[in-house]
């Protein structure tokens, strides 16, 4: 490993108000959608922050702490009863740089539960949604599997029921599957455990602390202090999706090379 | 044409049974020959009634012998197109959720009305003129109703796929009028074929040289189509950008090249064949160019679907090979269609007196 990739350790108080400073000079030029993202807590008439009963749920990744441990696909795996063959979060494995000069890069992806999400617009059964806190929903009970919002979804998250699964099953935190195939399953946010106070599943397990996630509404959250003092970057943000999963030192090249299944190594090449 | 009715309805049973698993649809390429047929019969439906609704409209008198053909075959092509969906859907027991439950803002929804709205028109446009319930004045202001509806239908089917900004083969507003004007395309090869076809098997006649005519305005609207083609291939190849240039390089000169050079080339050929008075002449000729055009646009359908999904969002690269369960219930669906044509032939007035004057 590079120097650089030194996992990132609990800073001093000092140093954190330092690199606030700094960062937020960097923020600035930075492109116009992460100055969006910072600024989805700060619409008017909420301020102070604290004050809003509503909470805005966010992740931040910070890939300087992700092993590729796949603790969190495994978590979601079990937590969700998510069938074989299908994957809510999965971490990938990139082989970037060429002999001898290679390096492992790591990139969890989950749901993004964007703020402007296509998938919830063009479902004609309104069986996907946003809750008021941002988590997108899934109603498998209500889904027809016209595949429309697999279609529409920039980051291949969701997942189509082709078959039978074999295994585990969805388990059931909005009742019991009425079909055995069919319809699509997804990334809820682990909203059972997070309505309960809980952690989703993904970040409860991760081995580095590299799943932060919290209220953005809240000042005092991690989240919500990671992303006013480092450089963070949501996927495909120029799509206007306003993803709520950001990623701290994303590689761009990684981000377009993805692959959907926790084991393959993706070899980046020249 | 029943037997492969009973094989459809047979493999629709399995796929019910076990899933669409049974499909060569997968994780990357999550539509396949249903959607494609889907929107192939969509345009047939709409081409035909947008030329018959402009016959009765700018009084083309000598194209009315099609004109009940065109309906008949507008009925019946807008139903199958529905029941193309139904097999595509994983839980077509929850069919009822398109009503109890609609999102407006789906442009599937919206889609799912015109198409719903244009067949009930056919049919009350159908009762009515070859009913005789309306005259010559009543005829007219019914097409002023059908042509815009049957615009309609196929827009929004276009833009279903178009307004979907995470496939950039999809992503253009150039979609919808390359829809339409596939749409006349096919539709006149479909109205040029069955009218041949109608002419020989039944006691309905259509005039030859009306048909060499309408052959006539077949050439004239295939240049437009290559001409929409081609803008928006330079367009997108030009500037490579990515997740556009990788689709377009699989259509030009990788897996999909020999589907979009044989489109071209039966294009062509039929453009050939119609622009020259002698060969436009020929019902043989005749015939098989339409034959030709309608294969040809059905590739350009399924063109425009398939390559927009093999590379998955995030750089995933899919195969599609349909299976033989997705196969037999197209071939259902298509024989189908030809029976309720043929009772149409033997239950309803199709022929059209023509004044010799």
């Amino acid at each position: 490993m590079k120097q650089k990739n030194t996992i990132h350790k609990p800073s001093s108080s000092s140093r954190r108000r330092f690199l606030a400073q700094a960062t937020h000079a960097l923020i600035a030029a930075e492109t116009a959608s992460i100055l969006s993202l910072a600024t989805i807590a700060e619409t008017p008439g909420q301020t102070p922050r604290q004050s809003s009963s509503v909470k805005k749920w966010a992740m931040v990744v910070d890939l300087r702490r992700c092993i590729g441990c796949q603790a969190c696909f495994a978590a979601c795996k079990s937590e969700n009863g998510v069938p074989l063959g299908m994957e809510y979060t999965w971490v990938e494995t990139h082989e970037k740089g060429k002999y001898p000069n290679i390096r492992l890069l790591f990139l969890p992806r989950l749901c993004n539960h964007c703020d402007n999400p296509p998938c919830t617009k063009v479902c004609p059964v309104i069986a996907t949604w946003k809750r008021e806190d941002g988590v997108v929903m899934q109603d498998i009970n209500k889904c027809i599997g016209c595949r429309y919002c697999i279609a529409a979804c920039p980051y291949q998250v969701r997942s189509f029921v082709w078959g039978e699964p074999s295994g585990s099953w969805p388990e059931p935190w909005m009742g019991e599957a009425t079909a055995k195939h069919g319809f699509v399953v997804k990334c809820h946010g682990c909203y059972h455990r997070v309505d309960k106070g809980l952690k989703p599943a993904c970040v409860e397990v991760c081995v580095g602390g590299a799943r932060i996630f919290g209220d953005l509404e809240d000042p005092n959250s991690d989240v919500r202090k990671l992303i006013d003092s480092v450089s963070t970057a949501g996927l495909k943000s120029h799509l206007g999706t306003k993803p709520k999963v950001l990623y701290v030192e994303l590689d761009e090249r990684a981000a377009e090379l993805g692959q959907k299944s926790a084991g393959t190594i993706v070899v980046h090449g020249g | 044409m029943l037997i492969p009715i009973i094989l459809g309805l047979y493999a629709w049973g399995i796929q019910l049974e076990r899933g669409l698993i049974v499909t060569g649809m997968g994780n990357v390429i999550i539509w396949g020959l249903y959607i494609a047929n889907f929107i192939y019969f969509v345009g047939l439906a709409a081409g035909g009634v947008i030329m018959i609704a402009a016959v009765h409209i700018f009084g083309a008198d000598r194209y009315k012998p099609f004109a009940r053909i065109g309906e008949a075959l507008a009925a019946i092509c807008v139903l199958l197109a529905m029941l193309f969906v139904l097999p595509d859907l994983g839980r077509p027991d929850r069919i009822l959720n398109l009503l109890l439950s609609p999102n407006p803002t789906s442009l599937f929804i919206v889609d799912f009305l015109v198409l719903g709205g244009y067949f009930l028109f056919t049919i009350i446009f159908g009762w009515l003129t070859m009913g005789g319930k309306v005259g010559a004045r009543g005829t007219l202001a019914l097409s002023a109703i059908g042509l815009p509806l049957a615009i309609s239908i196929h827009s929004v089917t276009a833009w279903v796929f178009g307004v979907i900004y995470a496939r950039p083969w999809w992503h253009t507003a150039l979609l919808a009028p390359m829809f339409i004007s596939s749409a006349i395309v096919s539709a006149l090869a479909l109205l040029i074929f069955t009218a041949i076809l109608t002419s020989k098997f039944t006691a309905i006649k259509v005039p030859s040289n009306t048909v060499s005519d309408l052959g006539k305005v077949l050439g004239a609207v295939i240049p437009i189509d290559i001409f929409l083609l081609f803008s928006e291939i330079l367009t997108t190849g030009y500037a490579a950008v990515p997740g556009h240039i990788e689709p377009l390089t699989w259509v030009l000169l990788g897996p999909y090249a020999p589907a979009l050079w044989t489109e071209l080339i039966l294009g062509i050929i039929a453009f050939i064949a119609m622009a020259n008075p002698k060969t436009r002449a020929s019902t043989a000729v005749l015939a098989l160019s339409s034959v030709f055009v309608m294969a040809g646009i059905w590739l350009k359908r399924f063109l425009i679907l398939v390559p927009g999904l093999t590379l998955s969002p995030i750089g995933e690269v899919g195969a599609y090979v349909p299976t033989w369960v997705e196969w037999s219930i197209t071939i259902a669906l298509y024989a189908f269609g030809i029976l309720l044509y043929t009772l149409s032939t033997r239950l309803l007035p199709l022929e059209v007196e023509v004044d010799a004057s």
